[in-house]
């Protein structure tokens, strides 16, 4: 064990990893917000007994989960403007890729969440004269959500960790300046290891967040 | 009510699940504050047809009138359609009481019967609360309030539905076999309360097992067969001196027992 670890240049360095950290949290407030959205629409196409709503969100799911999404990301930010003659940035090539992948996982959670629920409590809300969309905002969402903390938790650090892929394509996120930082310092295990650190402080506490609050939907009554 | 245009009518419903047709053409009118037991056994179609009436199904053909307009249009095929705001106005007019009670877990009590009056009706949260009060107090489960619904017992339950359903001022009520997933000793409150909305003059119609409540409660018994009316009349006729072989056969099971 000859090797002794030189933190003190990557911390004197860390104004560049902070910058870069601004926009790793970007890309994954953008991609998890619009995906937990997003989800939901295709959830109830995908739950939906019309052929055609149905058809469509479960090829999009399907694609998006089944590829990878390095290769999502790559085919964002090189393939599109190929095809469309519309040049995306790279940030905007991967908070595309990172959203759509990410909405097909959530989809999935809505749609097993949405079906958790007894038919009857939909029935009830339709008897009394509901829309879809009230049912939806004051039934169903509100007793599905404690089922789905636990599935969307897993997807949002799952997601928070896949935002360093965007450094493939050049965005200048955490991971990237990571990778500059390395070839310039000669220091890459020192860096990599203040890098996984920045990872965990920036996303264990979400996981925190998430257990707390599915403790106070679990306890409120229902 | 021979020239009052009747509060709801039935013309030629039938329904269908795939290749089975479980409504072969039904016809009803129902005058304002009639109250109208349906009897008959498993898979004779009257939880279908009462179903059809508030559209949680969607009737395959015929006609439903509510105070003489018709609810939805007819298709060449016949089929009935309904865009989605008429059918929740009308669902607003015509309350329903479930088998299984479906009360929404995540509210309390009072919240249960608000819920309709203020997400669907835009009524002011207080005027709905005070309304709440008020049905919950009709229902004897006042004190109830507060709880949520899995604190109370089945019966206990059935009654806060049906505040619930009255909180809405529906013009027609229906009951989905109300007393048949509780307990025997649950069922007299229930069809206590029910009887108590009887006095009032409210139009209902109700599908039941319980044919000593049917009697008390019916102005008309009707006895559904394979999809049809097969029998109707008042209670007398009916349960006492049925015509149709079929409705006396029905009959006899129930009196099997009798001791």
């Amino acid at each position: 064990m000859s090797y002794s670890f030189q933190f003190g240049e990557i911390l004197a360095n860390s104004d560049l990893l902070l910058r870069g950290l601004k926009l790793t949290i970007l890309l994954f407030a953008l991609a998890f917000s619009g995906a937990l959205v997003c989800g939901l629409f295709i959830g109830l196409a995908r739950a939906s007994t019309r052929r055609i709503p149905n058809l469509v969100a479960t090829a999009y799911i399907e694609l998006f989960r089944n590829t990878p999404v390095l290769v999502q990301l790559i085919w964002f930010y090189y393939a599109l403007p190929a095809l469309s003659g519309w040049q995306p940035t790279a940030f905007t090539a991967a908070a595309l890729g990172l959203f759509l992948n990410t909405s097909a996982y959530c989809a999935e959670i809505w749609r097993a969440g949405l079906q958790s629920l007894p038919a009857g409590q939909w029935e009830a809300g339709r008897a009394i004269g509901m829309s879809e969309w009230q049912l939806l905002r004051r039934i169903v969402v509100p007793q599905a959500i404690a089922r789905m903390v636990p599935a969307f938790t897993n997807r949002g650090v799952e997601l928070a960790k896949m935002t360093s892929i965007a450094s493939t394509i050049t965005v200048q996120e955490l991971m990237y300046e990571a990778k500059m930082l390395s070839t310039q310092t000669f220091l890459p295990l020192e860096t990599f290891t203040v890098v996984a650190v920045i990872y965990f402080v920036l996303i264990y506490p979400g996981t925190l967040a998430a257990y707390a609050l599915e403790r106070r939907l679990n306890s409120k009554g229902a | 009510m021979a020239d009052a245009t009747p509060v709801l009518a039935v013309e030629g419903l039938r329904k269908s699940f795939g290749p089975n047709e479980v409504l072969k053409g039904i016809d009803l009118k129902v005058g304002a504050g009639e109250r109208i037991a349906i009897l008959g056994s498993s898979g004779s179609g009257k939880s279908t047809f009462l179903r059809c009436i508030n559209f949680m199904e969607t009737p395959s053909a015929g006609r439903i009138e509510l105070d003489g307009a018709p609810i939805g249009t007819q298709g060449r095929d016949g089929v009935l359609t309904a865009k989605s705001g008429e059918l929740r106005r009308l669902r607003t007019r015509v309350g329903m009481i479930f088998q299984q009670f479906n009360l929404f877990p995540h509210m309390t009590v009072l919240e249960n019967v608000m819920e309709g009056p203020v997400t669907v009706k835009g009524m002011k949260r207080e005027e709905a609360r005070a309304k709440a009060q008020d049905y919950l107090k009709r229902v004897g489960l006042a004190e109830k309030a507060d709880q949520y619904p899995q604190r109370l017992s089945g019966g206990q339950q059935q009654r806060v539905a049906i505040a619930r359903a009255l909180a809405m001022e529906p013009e027609i009520l229906l009951f989905d076999e109300p007393t048949s997933s509780l307990d025997p000793e649950l069922v007299g409150e229930v069809l206590d309360v029910i009887l108590g909305l009887s006095q009032e003059g409210r139009t209902m119609l109700l599908v039941t097992h319980e044919l000593g409540f049917a009697y008390h409660f019916a102005t008309r018994v009707l006895f559904l067969h394979e999809g049809r009316i097969h029998e109707q009349g008042t209670p007398d006729e009916v349960l006492k001196n049925p015509r149709e072989e079929r409705t006396q056969a029905f009959l006899r099971r129930f009196s099997a027992f009798h001791f």
